[in-house]
């Protein structure tokens, strides 16, 4: 790795002054932020001159519940989160995502913080020493678009990029409803992300997430996390799930389908109120894709439509183990 | 590199202060004052100096008595160059002096005590130094291997404050007064091999050897958690640990193996 | 027997349980700079010119070489075509490497590199064997896309080798049923755990190199002819190696030329680390194919024709035993009993990555494709292709259609039965795509693939010393990447010498300077060849031994026997000497014998292309298809080898489990993607590729049959490939029984198995 200046923050304050700064970067679990250096992901005009340590921050890893609101520290390492018994029981579908989030050493590593606000993880972006200058990094093209599009986007393109949000925490909290403050604003999770060159979130330089809240489901709510990847372990998700339904109100939120978090309303609305069956949640398996278009394939490139398929069956068994 | 100093002359505190975690960053890039502030004042101690006077004001009373009167004038900041005490008016100018005349001082490398199997080094680090880079090219223990060297095959695990994590993926300077264990650190110091490195010998848990180190270290944490894991346990434990020669039948054998004999 | 066959712990295992193992990335020597290579970053160009000057001046930096440095005639010709270590003219594959630059830090050679400037003229780039051949193509070399073993490059389409019997077009006429099809294997790598590395340091004209190799003098060679130096000028360790299924084999030779260069340049010692990514895309890329298959049968599923057409790319540049891995298998081509059978093979260049072998080449090419063209009829006839294959393969004592004969422990019948009740076959069968249906979604098939792998013949040497105060030592130069192998013949050696195994205490596999010459590990040769070395040599020593006892003891040798280090009169055994007497007495002595073993000598009956012995195995599975999101789960396997003889128990277990464990990833969710518009490799790291893990990957069910082979030491047979052999095949036959489907390209990801079930 190159070399860069390391500041040790002790307090939120400090560290937000110090992001602002040109080209300062905070690292948390740093397990995003080291690959991309190591790897020179981004042009070298884009490589941290400062890199601002939010560990040394005391009091920002905590699990709590307080008055219907569970509080989770932004530093909270995703092991944490996935053992902690009372997130598991009646906030299950986020303790089952940082459960297979990665692998284990990750999760000891990886913090709820720096799980939502990780870049993405399309194969051109990522490829070493900036070889593809897409969209997102300031260049002026999107190399997927005509090359392997397999794990991308099947939406379509934002802004030309078809990159998608590699977060399996991040569904999870958009089901349940969750609040992620910062040390300038709270955001409904849902507004979190966004399209940015070449981050992914909505955050100021100089905005730090603090705390996720999430208010507690009420009796008779259950929530799940369903994942899809090649492997069990270690793989990002090709698509994933997290859906929330009580009695009325049903919340589904797909991931790794669209540059952000995808909220299926079509879905949410065929399955509110009805019983919870296989032919309920296989239509709602249906709404959630209606309007996915997929990329087609090309000679050695498989397209992703199959990617709708998979999307369909993670809805529809995210939905039957909220029974 | 000037030490520690305490100087106290009359109405002046002076001190000289190690500058740590300077964050003054080279190349004159701006950073924050308060930030340049703060990270002076690190350790509580500040490069300013707030300089009190007493005062003695003479005045003549109407019917000719003259009167003293002591006060004390408000106190005015200076702030104070660490390296040579010279005084500036505001926070810019010293930053820009630092910038301007002590250039070298500013050096990169820090000088960072790691606790490695119980045995503490003292060793100079450059802030982007991995673990792994530190323990294996610094410490010369290299029996944690480096796989990927990103985070993905787990061969470069060590214990973290008896937590297994990648050291590849994490600096060095951030590791300072954690205690780490590596592969090294877990035979006794007569050389009596761990029981866990004993199954792992007896059950021949490993072919070509190179994601031994990782998996050793992770069962460790494991057991020590876990003392009577299943093999569901095992599996999901070892689930970041890539074995190339496939070998996962002879390692899921060799920690049962410790388990069963109390391989903590 | 008293220690072949049982698990005394491996010799190194002390070594590689505290971490005290050093492997090459740990070798420092004082003063060693680092090395790092310039690689392009496009898959086809003309190198227009190369400016190294700003990277020379970059403080820190201590030598900076390109062709330029090399000598004129140093190619290295064990690549197909021969090569200098740099690119000159063109670069042909995203990673051919243009300069090198070594420097007093990791870092500081990184920057330097990219301070090289290199003006490329890209060039249209060509990714597919088939398209490679035709008359348009972009032509990668002169003469042509086609290498071939009696001219090199020929004319694009020239075949590179082919074998024929009978008549296929009358035997396809002769059928009832019959398939023409192509299949395709991607591109993968060899996963290397280890991030290679080599250190070379000049003493004068002699070089010592460090290096992660697969042993063997084969390095040597290729150094003295790069640069013309003597082989005994060079001295080559090769520490512990993390597994390289045949990475290290040739490839290492590149990286070994360039920090050699560096090395005489800098006038100091260099290492050079390869980063994750030139591990995957940069030093072997192994059996990529594209195989047109025609096959032909009666009602009754016996075979009228097979014939297999395979093109098979080599990339920009492959390594010679690439182009061997493409016809390695091809005896086999009759081996489930065929009149009529064709085997042709195209060696194709192509601007993807160097073109490798992983360990067992050939069987996930050639020995797949004849596996599917059996399957493809069978399935169509409704006919259980397991069953099929038991009753109709070639026996012990048969020659298959080039003459290559089967040994007596080419026992498939016992390995297909055995693999086929592992995962109880018989209850499980059933037609394809009409299984039960579990879970709503999920359809479960089972599938049969015979495993076995030619062992090539080649040299073995080994030395044996018993030294004075009685303890023992060996050495021979076959690397040590955990294949097992000295404690194989440390097994053998105590049980031929009647030593106690303990008494073995060094056993060195590394060291050029003192060991005779071996070739490198490869062809599943070691243990057979090098086990016939130790075996004489300690006949030799044995009798040394002897005679000195005897002359101790007052006795002749023939009333001797030895047991745990003591030689002892049969008759009465109280009348004794441990092996440290004889040597004492009546003088100090060590025993030394060096033993070289000629392949070629061993056999002289087995006849065939390469002689080699197709010793018997089998892999049998169970999988099970989520038929609504594509996801192929294999949830039984087992796999059944004849080993002749296990010498070490657990190491040959760990073989055929590991060996099975590691490869069936490749059948459905293992490959590389390739960008199609640059050629550039997308995934260069173990983030993304989908290897075997704890949680992912069945342990195979093990079966170990013994029945020997007669030219293998105390019976053994080899085994290190072949206990790879036959993964895909019995994947994906099974998943055809799954869901009555054939998906024609490895692997079957979700995308290519949801397609085949019409959801896409």
């Amino acid at each position: 790795m190159k070399t860069f200046e390391h500041f040790n923050a002790n307090t939120i304050e400090e560290a937000s002054m110090a992001l602002e700064s040109e080209n300062a970067e905070a690292i948390a679990g740093g397990t995003d932020l080291l690959g991309r250096l190591k790897n020179d992901v981004l042009s070298s005009a884009m490589y941290p001159k400062t890199i601002i340590n939010l560990k040394t921050i005391s009091s920002l890893s905590y699990i709590k519940e307080e008055t219907g609101i569970l509080k989770i520290g932004a530093l909270t390492p995703l092991s944490a989160i996935a053992a902690d018994t009372n997130v598991q029981s009646k906030y299950s579908a986020l303790a089952q995502a940082a459960g297979k989030t990665a692998s284990p050493h990750l999760r000891e590593m990886g913090t709820i913080g720096g799980n939502i606000c990780q870049y993405n993880r399309c194969w051109y972006f990522r490829n070493p020493d900036n070889r593809f200058d897409c969209i997102r990094k300031g260049g002026n093209m999107c190399f997927a678009m005509m090359g392997d599009n397999r794990y991308h986007s099947i939406f379509g393109a934002v802004q030309g990029c078809i990159a998608v949000n590699p977060s399996d925490t991040a569904p999870a909290l958009i089901a349940l409803n969750a609040i992620i403050v910062t040390n300038k604003d709270a955001y409904e999770a849902e507004n979190f992300w966004d399209y940015a060159v070449p981050g992914s979130t909505i955050l100021a330089a100089n905005e730090i997430v603090k705390e996720i809240q999430i208010p507690t489901p009420a009796s008779g709510t259950k929530s799940a996390f369903q994942k899809f990847a090649l492997r069990k372990t270690i793989d990002f998700p090709i698509v994933n799930c997290a859906v929330l339904i009580s009695r009325e109100d049903a919340r589904i939120c797909l991931n790794a389908v669209h540059n952000n978090p995808y909220r299926a309303t079509k879905a949410e609305d065929a399955i509110k109120g009805k019983a919870i069956d296989e032919a309920n949640a296989e239509a709602a398996g249906a709404a959630a894709v209606s309007g996915a278009i997929g990329m087609p394939g090309n000679g050695s490139n498989p397209g992703n439509k199959y990617k709708i398929q998979i999307a369909k069956t993670l809805v529809k068994r995210a939905i039957l183990a909220c029974k | 590199m000037p030490e520690k100093e305490k100087e106290t002359q009359d109405g002046q505190i002076s001190r000289r202060q190690f500058i740590r975690n300077a964050g003054i960053v080279v190349g004159g890039t701006a950073v924050g004052s308060a930030f340049l502030l703060t990270a002076c004042g690190g350790d509580g101690e500040t490069v300013t100096n707030t300089v009190t006077k007493t005062v003695n004001v003479t005045t003549t009373a109407g019917s000719g008595t003259t009167q003293t009167v002591t006060t004390t004038a408000a106190g005015t900041t200076t702030y104070v160059c660490p390296y040579d005490n010279q005084q500036f008016a505001n926070l810019a100018e010293l930053k820009a002096h630092l910038e301007a005349q002590h250039m070298e001082a500013l050096t990169k490398t820090r000088l960072v005590t790691l606790n490695v199997n119980s045995n503490d080094y003292i060793v100079e680090v450059e802030p982007q130094w991995t673990l792994a880079f530190v323990i294996r090219d610094k410490l010369g223990l290299t029996g944690t291997k480096i796989g990927c060297d990103e985070g993905a095959c787990g061969t470069c695990t060590v214990l973290l404050e008896s937590i297994p994590i990648l050291s590849c993926m994490v600096l060095a300077i951030e590791c300072e007064s954690k205690n780490i264990l590596t592969i090294e650190g877990l035979e006794a110091k007569d050389g009596t091999l761990h029981p866990i490195q004993k199954a792992f010998s007896e059950e021949m848990g490993f072919q070509c050897g190179f994601c031994t180190p990782g998996i050793i270290v992770t069962t460790k944490a494991l057991l020590d958690k876990n003392p009577s894991p299943t093999t569901d346990d095992i599996k999901s434990a070892l689930s970041g640990n890539l074995c190339s020669c496939g070998a996962y039948d002879s390692i899921l054998k060799s920690v049962l193996s410790a388990a069963n004999k109390g391989g903590i | 027997m008293t220690i072949v066959g049982t698990s005394p712990i491996v010799k190194d295992a002390r070594l590689k349980v505290t971490g005290q193992a050093i492997y090459t990335q740990d070798v420092n020597i004082p003063g060693m700079l680092h090395g790092k290579i310039l690689r392009s970053p496009l898959a086809h160009a003309k190198i227009i010119s190369i400016d190294t000057a700003e990277a020379e001046l970059l403080p820190g930096v201590r030598a900076v070489v390109t062709h330029k440095d090399c000598r004129p005639d140093g190619m290295n010709s064990y690549w197909s075509p021969p090569r200098l270590m740099f690119a000159v003219d063109k670069v042909r594959f995203v990673g051919d490497p243009v300069a090198a630059v070594a420097a007093d830090t990791v870092e500081i050679a990184e920057e330097a590199v990219k301070l090289i400037k290199v003006e490329y003229q890209e060039l249209p780039l060509v990714l597919d064997p088939i398209e490679a051949l035709k008359p348009d193509a972009p032509q990668i070399y002169e003469a042509g896309n086609s290498f071939t073993m009696a001219q090199g490059m020929a004319t694009s389409g020239t075949p590179c080798f082919a074998a024929t019997k009978g008549d296929i077009e009358q035997g396809l006429k002769e059928a009832d049923i019959s398939a023409d099809f192509i299949i395709s294997t991607p591109i993968i790598t060899n996963h290397s755990p280890e991030t290679d590395t080599t250190v070379a340091q000049w003493f004068g004209e002699q070089l010592t190199v460090w290096s992660s190799s697969q042993g063997g003098f084969t390095l040597h060679s290729i150094l003295s002819m790069v640069f013309g130096i003597r082989e005994t000028d060079i001295h080559l360790i090769s520490n512990y190696s993390g597994a390289g299924h045949g990475a290290n084999l040739k490839e290492c030779s590149m990286r070994a030329c360039i920090t050699a260069l560096l090395s005489r340049k800098a006038k100091m010692p260099v290492k050079i680390s390869y980063t994750k990514r030139e591990v995957f895309s940069c030093m072997s890329m192994p059996d990529k194919a594209k195989i047109r298959v025609r096959v032909g049968a009666k009602d009754d599923g016996s075979l009228t024709a097979l014939e297999i057409l395979q093109y098979h790319d080599i990339g920009g540049y492959g390594e010679t035993h690439a182009v061997y891995s493409g016809f390695a298998q091809s005896s086999l081509v009759d081996f489930y009993k065929c009149p009529n059978v064709k085997f042709v093979l195209y060696t194709c260049m192509t601007n993807n990555g160097v073109g490798g072998y992983f360990r067992s080449y050939g069987p996930e090419m050639t020995c797949w494709a004849i596996e599917m063209g059996i399957e493809r009829v069978l399935g169509k006839l409704g006919i259980d292709a397991g069953k099929f294959k038991l009753k109709n393969h070639l026996q012990p004592g048969d020659k298959t259609h080039d003459d290559t004969l089967l040994t007596e422990s080419s026992v498939f019948d016992i390995d297909f039965t055995a693999a086929m009740n592992g995962i109880g076959w018989d209850t499980k069968w059933h037609a394809p795509g009409k299984g039960e249906t579990y879970e709503g979604s999920k359809k479960r098939g089972v599938g049969l693939a015979c495993a076995t792998k030619h062992h090539t013949k080649n040299d073995k040497s080994v030395e044996l010393k018993i030294s004075r105060d009685g303890s023992i030592q060996f050495n021979s130069f076959p690397g040590n990447f955990g294949q097992g192998i000295g404690s194989s013949l440390s097994v053998l050696l105590a049980e031929a010498l009647g030593a106690k195994y303990e008494d073995i205490n060094t056993v060195i596999l590394g060291d050029s300077d003192i060991s005779p010459f071996t070739t490198c590990s490869f062809g599943s040769s070691t243990l057979f060849y090098g086990g016939h070395a130790i075996l004489q040599a300690a006949q030799e020593a044995r009798a040394i031994l002897f005679e000195r006892a005897a002359n101790i003891l007052g006795v002749k040798a023939e009333d001797l026997e030895s047991k745990d280090s003591v030689i002892s009169l049969k008759a009465d055994p109280t009348k004794k000497v441990t092996f440290k007497d004889a040597l004492q007495k009546p003088y100090v002595f060590d025993i030394v014998i060096s033993n070289h073993v000629y392949g070629p000598a061993v056999q002289t009956n087995t006849g065939g292309r390469g002689g080699g012995i197709f010793p018997s195995g089998a892999l049998a599975v169970e999988v099970e298809v989520d038929t609504e999101t594509g996801q192929v789960t294999v949830l039984e396997a087992c796999s059944s080898h004849n080993l002749g003889k296990a010498i070490h128990r657990k190491v040959a277990e760990g073989q055929v489990s590991g060996g099975a464990l590691l490869n069936i990833p490749r059948a459905h969710r293992l490959f590389i993607p390739i960008d199609p518009v640059t050629g550039t490799p997308l995934v260069t790291s173990d983030d993304g590729y989908a290897w075997a893990t704890m949680v992912d990957d069945v342990m195979p069910i093990v079966n170990i049959t013994e029945v020997p082979e007669p030219l293998g030491p105390m019976g053994a047979a080899p085994i290190g490939e072949k206990s790879v052999a036959g993964t895909s095949a019995a994947v994906m036959s099974a998943v055809f029984n799954a869901i009555g489907v054939w998906i024609d390209d490895k692997p079957l990801t979700p995308d290519k198995v949801l397609k085949a079930l019409g959801k896409v």
